[in-house]
Order: C-alpha cells, then sequence, then structure tokens
C-alpha cells in the first residue's frame, strides 16, 4: 500500500486511515514523500493551516512511521524527486503496489485556478485502486498533537528502522570513506602505540627497574622524575598535533565523504 | 574563626543554587535534561570535563600522595593525564556522533537488543555507585573536620544539594557548578604554587633540592607506596582506559553541538586538568618540606589534609588569623569539589535509570516528551537518596577499595564493549554481555582479594586489579561475540556506526 505524504492537514488524515487499513489488512505500508520545486510553496501552505490549529506542522514520512510502528505495521519509506503526480504513479509500479492513499484536495496549492489537484490526476491516471481520504480536522489535530509531543527520540528511531534507503555498505566502501579511515588509521595506531608505550614503559620501569628510576638525572631530579615531567609534554604535544590534523586534515575528508553519500542518494532518487 | 568557615561555605551554597535556578528556567525538554541542550562551547564543555576530573579525590589525594611518598604519587597524577589522550584519540569523537544521553546509547545503537542496553546500564551503574559512595563518605569527613558538624548531618546536606541541583537544573546547571568549581579549584592551586615557588625563588627545582636535604632523594625513588613490581603498570592501565569508561565523564560530550567541539574541549581540559595535576607535584613537595611528613600521617592516615596543612602554614601557621583564612578557603574548594562530583554521577547515574532502563528497555522508547523529563527527575532523587542511605551506611568503612573499583571496572567492563562497539565489525550482544560480566566480576573479585581490602592477608598482591581484569574483560567480549554466532543486523549495522561515527552524519543534534 502506497501513501504519498507531504505532511499536510489531509496528507495526516490519509496517513491514520492508511495505518488503519495497513493493520486491518496485514499489509506493509510504503510512505513516500515527493520534493518538487512546488512543495516549497505545498509548505507555505501546509503550515499556516496547522497552526491555525495550533499544532507545530510535522514530517509526513516520520508521522507514518510513528503511527505504523504503534499499530504494529510494517513501514517502508521512499523520497522520490519531480512531478508529483508521476513520481507516486512511479513509485506505486516500482513496489507493486495494491492500492494508492492520498489525502483529498491534493498536495497541489490552487486547484482552482484549473491546474487540477494531485489527487484527481493520480486517480485517473492509476492501474489501482486509489483511496482519496478528506482531512477532518477533528479526526486528526489530536493524533498529529500526540506525535508531536512524543519524544523526537522514537520518532527518529521510527524513521531509522523503516528507511531502507541509505545503503551504508555503499557509503562505507565508498574510496571517499576509506581514504578517511585510512588516513585516521595512519595517525592514530602510530600516536596512540608511541604515546602508550611512553607512558606504559614509565611505569613497567618504576616497578621492575625502582633503582635505574632513582639515578640522579638533572640536579636533584631523578630520572623517573625527569621521564615523569616528560610525560606531560608528550601528552599535550600529540594532542595539539591531533587537533591541527584532524582540523585540517580529517574534517575536509570526512565532509567528502558525507557528500559522495549525499550525492549517491540523490542520484538513486533520479533514477527512481 | 569557625564563623568563617561557615560563611565561605555558605556563599558557595549560595553561588550554586543561584545557578540552579538559573538553570532550571532553562531545563524543560529531555535534551536539555541531559545535555544542556547541546549548545555548550569547547571551554565550557573543557572546564566542567576538568572539574569532573579535579575530584576531591586529586585535589586532596594527589598532593597527600607526593607528600607522602613522592614519585608514586606523581605517577597517579600524570597517569590521569595520559587518559585524556586516549579518550581523544579514540573515543571522544565518536562518541559525540553516536550517542544521545547516556553511555549505553552509544552500544545500543548497534546491538538493538534490550539485553546489550541492560549490560551497559549495569556498567554505568555499578561504575557511578563505587564513584559516588566515596565522595558522599568524603564529604562527610571534611565538614565534620571543618565545622564540627555530626557525620550523618553533613552527610544528608550534601545529598540534599546535590539532588536540587540536578533535579531542577539538569545538564546545565551540573555544567555550571562544576565550571565555578574548577575555577576556584584553578584560582587556589596557581596561589599555592606561586606562594610556594616564591618561598625557592622562584627555582622550580630548588622544592625538590629543599626535600632532598632535608629527606634524602628516597621520595623521589619509586616504590615508596606502590610496593609490587606490578602496580605502576596496573595502575597506568586502570587509569588511561578507565577514563574511556566513566559515565559521568562521557556523558559531557553529548553537551557539545558537533564532534569539532568536542575535541576541542579536550584540549582545554588536558591543558587545565593537566597543569594542575603537575601543580600538585610541587604543592606536595612544599608540604613535605613545611609541614612534615609525619605532621601529614597524624593529621590523617592517607595524607588527604596535606594540601590544608600547607594552606594553614603558608597563611602563618595554626592559630594565626591568615592560617585559619587559608584553610577555611581551601576547605571551602574541597567542599565545593565534592558537591559537583556528586551532582555529575548522579546525572550520569540517573540517565542510566530514566533514560535507558524505562524509557528505552521497559517502554521500549514509546514515552512522551514531558513523561521523560518527569521520569528523569524522578529517578534523580531516588539516585540522590540512595546516595544519602549509602554514604550514611558507609560510615567507618574503608571506602579506598571503591574507589579502585570505579575506575577498574570502567576499564575493564564498560571501556572495552565500547571501543570493541565502535571499532569491531563481528561485535554482538553476546560480546557487550561477555564482556561486561567477565570484566566486573573479575575486578571487583580481585578487588576484594586484594591488599586494600584484606590487608597483609591479601591473596591478589596487587592493589589494582586491572592489569587483570582489563585483559579478562576484553577476552570475555571476544570470547563472547564468537561463542554467540553471527549477528547479521550487528555486523551490518557496523558499516552505519563506522561511517557516521567517523563524519558525524545524523548526529544527535
Amino acid at each position: 500500500m502506497l501513501l504519498a505524504t507531504d505532511g499536510s492537514l489531509p496528507a495526516l488524515a490519509a496517513t491514520v486511515h492508511a495505518v488503519r487499513l495497513a493493520r486491518e489488512s496485514g499489509a506493509e505500508l510504503h510512505a513516500l514523500h515527493v520534493t518538487t520545486p512546488e512543495s516549497d510553496l505545498q509548505v507555505e501552505f501546509a503550515e499556516p493551516n496547522l497552526e491555525l490549529l495550533h499544532v507545530r506542522p510535522v514530517d509526513g514520512v516520520t508521522a507514518a512511521c510513528v503511527l505504523a510502528s504503534d499499530a504494529g505495521v510494517e513501514t517502508h519509506t521512499h523520497e522520490a524527486q519531480g512531478p508529483i503526480v508521476d513520481s507516486i504513479l512511479e513509485a506505486a509500479r516500482r513496489i507493486d503496489a495494491d492500492a494508492i492513499v492520498l489525502g483529498q484536495t491534493g498536495t497541489r496549492p490552487f486547484p482552482q485556478i484549473g491546474l487540477g489537484s494531485v489527487s484527481e490526476a493520480v486517480q485517473s491516471r492509476s492501474s489501482v485502486p486509489v483511496i482519496l481520504v478528506s482531512g477532518r480536522a477533528a479526526e486528526v489535530v489530536p493524533i498529529v498533537k500526540e506525535i508531536i509531543a512524543r519524544d523526537p527520540e522514537a520518532m527518529a528511531t521510527a524513521r531509522a528502522t523503516a528507511d531502507p534507503d541509505v545503503d551504508w555498505a555503499e557509503a562505507a566502501n565508498d574510496p571517499s570513506f576509506r581514504t578517511l579511515v585510512s588516513a585516521k588509521a595512519r595517525f592514530l595506531v602510530p600516536a596512540l602505540v608511541l604515546s602508550l608505550g611512553f607512558y606504559l614503559l614509565i611505569t613497567v620501569l618504576a616497578g621492575l627497574a625502582p633503582g635505574f628510576m632513582a639515578q640522579r638525572a638533572v640536579g636533584p631530579l631523578s630520572l623517573g622524575y625527569l621521564l615523569v615531567f616528560a610525560t606531560y609534554i608528550m601528552a599535550w604535544g600529540v594532542a595539539l598535533v591531533y587537533v591541527r590534523v584532524a582540523n585540517r586534515g580529517f574534517d575536509p575528508k570526512a565532509a567528502d565523504a558525507v557528500s559522495v553519500l549525499q550525492g549517491h542518494q540523490a542520484q538513486r532518487e533520479e533514477r527512481a | 574563626m569557625k564563623a568563617l568557615t561557615i560563611v565561605i561555605f555558605l556563599v558557595i551554597l549560595g553561588v550554586t543554587l543561584g545557578i540552579t535556578y538559573w538553570a532550571a528556567r532553562r531545563t524543560k525538554t529531555t535534551s536539555e535534561f541531559y545535555a544542556a541542550g547541546r549548545s555548550l562551547r569547547a571551554h565550557e564543555n573543557g572546564f566542567a570535563l576538568a572539574g569532573d576530573w579535579m575530584s576531591a579525590a586529586s585535589f586532596l589525594g594527589f598532593t597527600g600522595l607526593v607528600a607522602l611518598y613522592g614519585l608514586d604519587g606523581s605517577l597517579y597524577a600524570v597517569a590521569a593525564l595520559v587518559a585524556f589522550l586516549i579518550v581523544l584519540l579514540l573515543i571522544a569523537e565518536p562518541l559525540r556522533n553516536t550517542g544521545k544521553y547516556t553511555m549505553a546509547d552509544v552500544i545500543a545503537y548497534r546491538m538493538r537488543r534490550p539485553q546489550a542496553r541492560l549490560a551497559a546500564v549495569i556498567g554505568t551503574i555499578v561504575v557511578n555507585l563505587a564513584y559516588l559512595l566515596p565522595q558522599m563518605a568524603g564529604a562527610g569527613v571534611l565538614v565534620k573536620l571543618l565545622l564540627g558538624i555530626p557525620y550523618s548531618v553533613s552527610v544528608v546536606f550534601v545529598g540534599i544539594a546535590m539532588i536540587l541541583y540536578v533535579t531542577f537544573g539538569g545538564m546545565l546547571a551540573t555544567t555550571w557548578v562544576q565550571i565555578v568549581k574548577a575555577v576556584l579549584l584553578m584560582a587556589a592551586a596557581i596561589v599555592l604554587l606561586v606562594w610556594v615557588l616564591a618561598l625557592f625563588r622562584f627555582n622550580p627545582l630548588g622544592v625538590f633540592a629543599g626535600v632532598e636535604g632535608r629527606y634524602g632523594p628516597g621520595l623521589f625513588a619509586p616504590g615508596n607506596y606502590l610496593k609490587h613490581p606490578l602496580d605502576p603498570l596496573s595502575l597506568g592501565l586502570s587509569f588511561a582506559f578507565g577514563m574511556a569508561g566513566l559515565p559521568h565523564v562521557m556523558i559531557r560530550f553529548y553537551t557539545v553541538p558537533d564532534a569539532k567541539t568536542a575535541r576541542g574541549s579536550i584540549i582545554w581540559v588536558m591543558f587545565l586538568a593537566g597543569a594542575f595535576f603537575l601543580i600538585t607535584t610541587f604543592t606536595g613537595f612544599a608540604a613535605t618540606y613545611f609541614v612534615g611528613p609525619e605532621n601529614i600521617l597524624a593529621a590523617d592516615k592517607g595524607g588527604n589534609l596535606a594540601l590544608p596543612l600547607l594552606a594553614q602554614y603558608l597563611g602563618g601557621g595554626p592559630g594565626s588569623v591568615g592560617g585559619q583564612v587559608f584553610l577555611a578557603v581551601i576547605s571551602a574548594v574541597a567542599f565545593a569539589t565534592i558537591l559537583a562530583v556528586v551532582a555529575a554521577l548522579t546525572l550520569a547515574t540517573a540517565g542510566a535509570i530514566a533514560h535507558d532502563l524505562y524509557v528505552n528497555i521497559i517502554k521500549r522508547g514509546h514515552v512522551e516528551e514531558r513523561t521523560q523529563v518527569r521520569v528523569a527527575r524522578l529517578s534523580t532523587l531516588v539516585i540522590g537518596v540512595l546516595a544519602i542511605v549509602l554514604g550514611l551506611l558507609a560510615q567507618g568503612l574503608n571506602v579506598a577499595v571503591l574507589v579502585i573499583l570505579a575506575i577498574a571496572v570502567a576499564a575493564s567492563s564498560n571501556f572495552p564493549i565500547i571501543f570493541l562497539s565502535l571499532f569491531w565489525r563481528r561485535f554482538n550482544t553476546w560480546g557487550v554481555i561477555g564482556g561486561v560480566t567477565v570484566g566486573l566480576i573479575s575486578s571487583v573479585a580481585l578487588a576484594l582479594m586484594g591488599p586494600v581490602f584484606m590487608g597483609e592477608a591479601a591473596i591478589f598482591p596487587i592493589v589494582n586489579p586491572t592489569v587483570v581484569s582489563l585483559p579478562l574483560g576484553f577476552a570475555g567480549a571476544v570470547l563472547g561475540t564468537l561463542l554467540g554466532g553471527h549477528d547479521r543486523a550487528s555486523e551490518e549495522r557496523f558499516d552505519e556506526v563506522a561511517f557516521r561515527a567517523h563524519t558525524g552524519a545524523g548526529a544527535e543534534v
């Protein structure tokens, strides 16, 4: 069952309905959010609409995840970019949906001036049944409020467990990330072995060769004290070098790896 | 003069309660309660971290150890600095990138089974209580000594103050109480250092020459305190790896906005706390030189009063006005130190109970935001009352073994499971359970069989069990993993954990 949602009031009403249907029929729920140039407009329209009812806007896909996980319905999430109607139909084909659930009045802001509503367009072009749900504020607002009051973590977890779209194995094996990991290993392994080894060697010498550590080194200072003071210099020095290397070397590489991940995501969505 | 001491105590109490009132109005959400809204800057968190680590044990303890045992005490102090290097290089940034409110979050991020989180919760609670109890007992002894108030009254008093800080002000109040205390402590240490150096014509080696002239070079050799040949190594291992397993230190990294700030805050703590530990070597020897080991031992067998006695001497000696004022100031700073550290420990424990146990294990994450904060405050109250009761029961008991236990369990049980969660693909829930079980049992058993608890009749000759229990903890974690078989879900999630830990993608904000 495919649910198209943008977090607007009608879409949330559709979500509530879709979750109920999925639970009763034992279907899987696929929540889809479509980003288009038009969706900027939608947000502007969706928000005041909800705010009039003293409710903060919510992320539609996350809301679907939370409601579905409460009801014990298996959820998958999808993001798509492009024209809304085409994206919804394409996603329905891809997941082999048995039904599409939409909020009525559509997700396009100006049905009345002839652009036609999304819901109507989907309904006329879809080969599978389309269920239109009309938004009744009285029914939806308490549920939205409950979702918002919920711990953000529960929402994040619901989202993460239902988010098959990020291919972490691909991200972790990408050259951009491998470069970061090997650069870190090249610095961290020797730095740790040397600094920890230096300090632990002192403790071993103190235990096993006390006479050696007790001999005079500089003025009244014993060799032991000289090495203890050297440990302070060593620890401060390694820490400063690490911060410099991390700021200049690791951080840019990490940023590269993240942008490659985002690039892959965008490509996947385009293909979809 | 007792009036002056009381006034200084009350000023510190007033300032910290004022901070709590200010912080309480900014603490409404769960993230604000546990992590100060992740809004702290590097130097703020750095001072607070320094505060966490400059506990009364290090402020009074290190000075006393140097004064009585010389080089062995300085080995103790420098261990604490090396520990932060490990935290900086290995733990802090991955922790910030993958965790949320508690130590167990990092484990649970990979192992989604409740048993893994439960094992981490047990590690957290044991370490925190073992750390908390000696602080409560120390506060009782200190206040009794300085104000003549009975032990039980002062334990209750400290407990109530700490409950107020944490319940109402959450992490924000805890942080600022730590910052105030760290500034006081640094100021006191620097004043004492400059004063001492002035007496030796600003020649640092003069302090050593002076001690050598009076007591010979024996204090500059190892073996005065750490008798067994493996004692120094075991101590070094437990400090270096134990720090990376102390829950109340780790949750500090959640209070900053990103991994880069976490990194910056460690630089702050390494220079602040490091300088402080270095200073204890000089103030310690100054105490030896001016006060004398026999007087230090007479005042307290553990040497814990070496620093207050030095302050009293520098102020003009016992009976003089300056001596009394100095003594009062140093003691009040030590009192502030204890208050701040018990608050941090209570917050870390409350997080383990409210966030890990109640919200995530019992309720599986389905708890409303408002309820979460209420549960967190409630568990703070429970922990606080528990700490008071345990503190009262601990009167007259040998709590020194607990200090060793806290850091040894952190190194042997908590460090291996955090390290392996972040860096080993095969690691699974059984590995977490194996690591915690073996690390915990071996360090507790060996500490109880050791010289601190059993004295001359000790079965296990090394004071700190870490040299044995740390390898055992790792072995338990590896063995549990291999016996538990492949956990595909956990192995697949390793890619995600590694990517997020090293890049910060999708970190909590």
